[in-house]
């Protein structure tokens, strides 16, 4: 499988001098086109530090880091912008839905933001994907008016929107019970199979994690353990 | 123009915080229109009132007892001359008027039409009677008539220097609006003095902006046998009056364009404040810098367009308000919109709330999506 991502001695510290923090240190791995992956880690470990990096949302101080062959590590603002819009969809602990959009809007929201205007192609695609995420009915309601499980069925459809190659998930089902959390995890495997999108999962929920065909394990801003390259 | 699209649904959604915002912009605009009209009419009026009737340059002869000669030199000067608005030469005769009811110094001035309504806007200032005095005629004003008794059709007989004596008949009765004009002044035809009207005792002009007088008599001051007085030159207590007045009303205006700009900046600030976690998901998803910060500007540009567009109306309604009371009363005067002046209160309250918006132009350039996303 092609690496998408490549990760080479990636760190960030935080702060100078006697109080600079390693949040990250020396992390090297890849990430393949439609990997389905899950960053596990304990609290303060690194992994949203990394997520962040991944998800071009934050510069590494150290290290390289690559997305779809383009050194991305040292991109200014701008740049970072339109990549994270065009090639990565997020997906949020508290969902982070704009409550002055309908579910439609919302879902539309990254199109939008890339220049396209609502056309035959870019709405077809959104009604798919309310189709897919069981929001067809919901379509027009206000996104602030929805149970905690449909904002986030909101939230993987406005991820997916761009069609991008790699979904970023940081706690996704934090906030949720344990059947919606088992609902949004089914439908993360049933979305990875339908688009072969590349999912990164950053969970504390066991079943997550082990529904997930790689697990990276962050300790103390290291990657302590990657299944898959140890496999 | 999501920018555009994103600032109108967030005004949307906080409708009321909106209205409120062009509300106080509005009031704020407003006031300084009706406050700023205001106080330009009440100068204007006082201007009005004091100088407006009398001339703001004269030009004499350089020698007492000489006339000037109006020559096409000195009427090309003077029509060539954009700040100057009217000009009345004229020939002005003490006499004493008697009649039925006494005898009172008068000046009678001699002029055409033209002059007669240029500097004195007699045409306007008719109380009775007609302007225009016929070979016979004599024009007198509102308080020489009361004093003397006098109505149209009484007959006054005029005795000059000389103890030559002519009569004349009332035709008109003016009030310039000041008792000692309207007491000593009337006005008659070069016919009823027997005068020639080749040159004048005096020249009278009134300029555009009075207190740009001292300029144009210093223009003027070069033309031979001729002196120019002007109305500041005479008049210094009154000068110092109306510019402490013209000082006051720019002061107070631009208090009150402080006090409307503070009130945008603070609300487009706090508005600005509410929506960073929005702005946040925003840049996360791929919005750049500069069109996450056009949706405050987009924001500031439609509450200031609304809210000034609200302001000209409340402004206009004040001064409608104003006129009508002002229709029934002598006390007060009434209120004109300068359209320049609404024109730059419109422009200065649009302005302000464009620049206001660069606050959260400015902050929300550096804010880092990261802080929104983990902090919920």
């Amino acid at each position: 499988m092609a690496d998408m991502v490549v990760a080479t001695d990636l760190a960030r510290r935080y702060g100078d001098g006697d109080t600079a923090t390693l949040a990250l240190r020396s992390a090297t791995f890849g990430i393949g086109l439609g990997e389905y992956l899950a960053i596990i880690g304990r609290s303060g470990s690194g992994k949203s530090t990394l997520l962040n990096l991944l998800g071009l949302l934050d510069r590494p101080t150290d290290g390289r880091l690559e997305l779809l062959g383009e050194r991305v590590d040292h991109l200014d603002d701008r740049r970072r912008a339109a990549m994270r819009n065009r090639h990565i969809g997020f997906i949020f602990q508290f969902h982070h839905l704009l409550p002055e959009f309908s579910v439609r809007e919302n879902l539309l929201m990254p199109a939008r933001i890339a220049g396209h205007r609502a056309d035959g192609s870019i709405d077809s695609w959104a009604d798919e994907l309310l189709v897919l995420l069981g929001l067809e009915l919901l379509a027009a309601k206000p996104a602030d008016k929805l149970s905690g499980g449909q904002k986030q069925r909101v939230a993987i459809g406005r991820a997916l929107m761009n069609r991008p190659e790699l979904v970023l998930a940081d706690e996704p089902t934090g906030n949720l019970d344990s059947e919606s959390a088992a609902a949004v995890n089914g439908l993360f495997r049933r979305v990875h199979q339908e688009t072969g999108t590349a999912f990164v999962i950053v969970t504390h929920d066991p079943g997550v994690a082990e529904s997930a065909d790689r697990i990276i394990e962050v300790r103390d801003g290291t990657i302590a353990r990657d299944t898959a390259a140890a496999a | 123009m999501l920018p555009f699209q994103i600032a109108r649904r967030f005004l949307w959604r906080a409708k009321l915080q909106s209205v409120l915002i062009i509300l106080g912009i509005g009031v704020g605009i407003g006031t300084q229109v009706f406050v700023g009209s205001l106080i330009a009419s009440l100068q204007a009026s006082l201007i009005d009132t004091t100088v407006g009737t009398s001339a703001h340059v004269t030009l004499e002869p350089a020698v007492d007892g000489e006339r000037i000669a109006y020559t096409d030199d000195i009427v090309s000067r003077l029509a060539n001359d954009d700040a100057i608005v009217a000009i009345a030469p004229q020939q002005r005769v003490s006499v004493l008027a008697v009649s039925d009811g006494g005898s009172d110094p008068l000046i009678v001035r001699v002029a055409d039409a033209e002059a007669r309504n240029g500097i004195y806007g007699l045409d306007e200032r008719i109380v009775e009677g007609a302007a225009d005095p016929g070979d016979a005629e004599i024009v007198i004003g509102l308080d020489y008539a009361e004093e003397a008794g006098l109505a149209l059709g009484s007959e006054i007989r005029l005795v000059d220097d000389s103890g030559e004596e002519v009569r004349a008949a009332v035709s008109g009765i003016f009030d310039l609006g000041v008792a000692a004009v309207n007491m000593g002044t009337a006005f008659a035809s070069p016919e009823l003095l027997d005068l020639p009207m080749d040159a004048f005792d005096v020249v009278e002009i009134q300029v555009a902006d009075v207190f740009t007088s001292d300029m144009v008599a210093a223009r003027l001051a070069d033309m031979e046998g001729i002196t120019t007085v002007d109305w500041q030159e005479q008049n210094r207590e009154l000068l110092t009056g109306l510019q402490s007045q013209s000082v006051s009303s720019i002061m107070i205006q631009v208090f009150v364009v402080i006090a409307v700009g503070l009130g945008i900046a603070s609300t487009l600030a706090i508005a600005a404040v509410q929506k960073t976690r929005q702005i946040g998901i925003l840049k996360a998803l791929g919005l750049s810098d500069r069109r996450s910060g056009a949706v405050f500007l987009w924001q500031a540009a439609l509450l200031g367009v609304m809210g000034t567009a609200l302001g000209l109306a409340v402004g206009w309604g004040l001064i409608a308000g104003f006129d009508a009371a002002a229709a029934g009363s002598e006390a007060l005067f009434p209120v004109e919109v300068d359209p320049a002046f609404a024109a730059t209160s419109a422009a200065i309250g649009l302005g302000i709330a464009l620049l206001s918006a660069l606050i959260p132009y400015r902050s929300t350039s550096r804010l880092d999506p990261i802080e929104v996303i983990q902090n919920g």
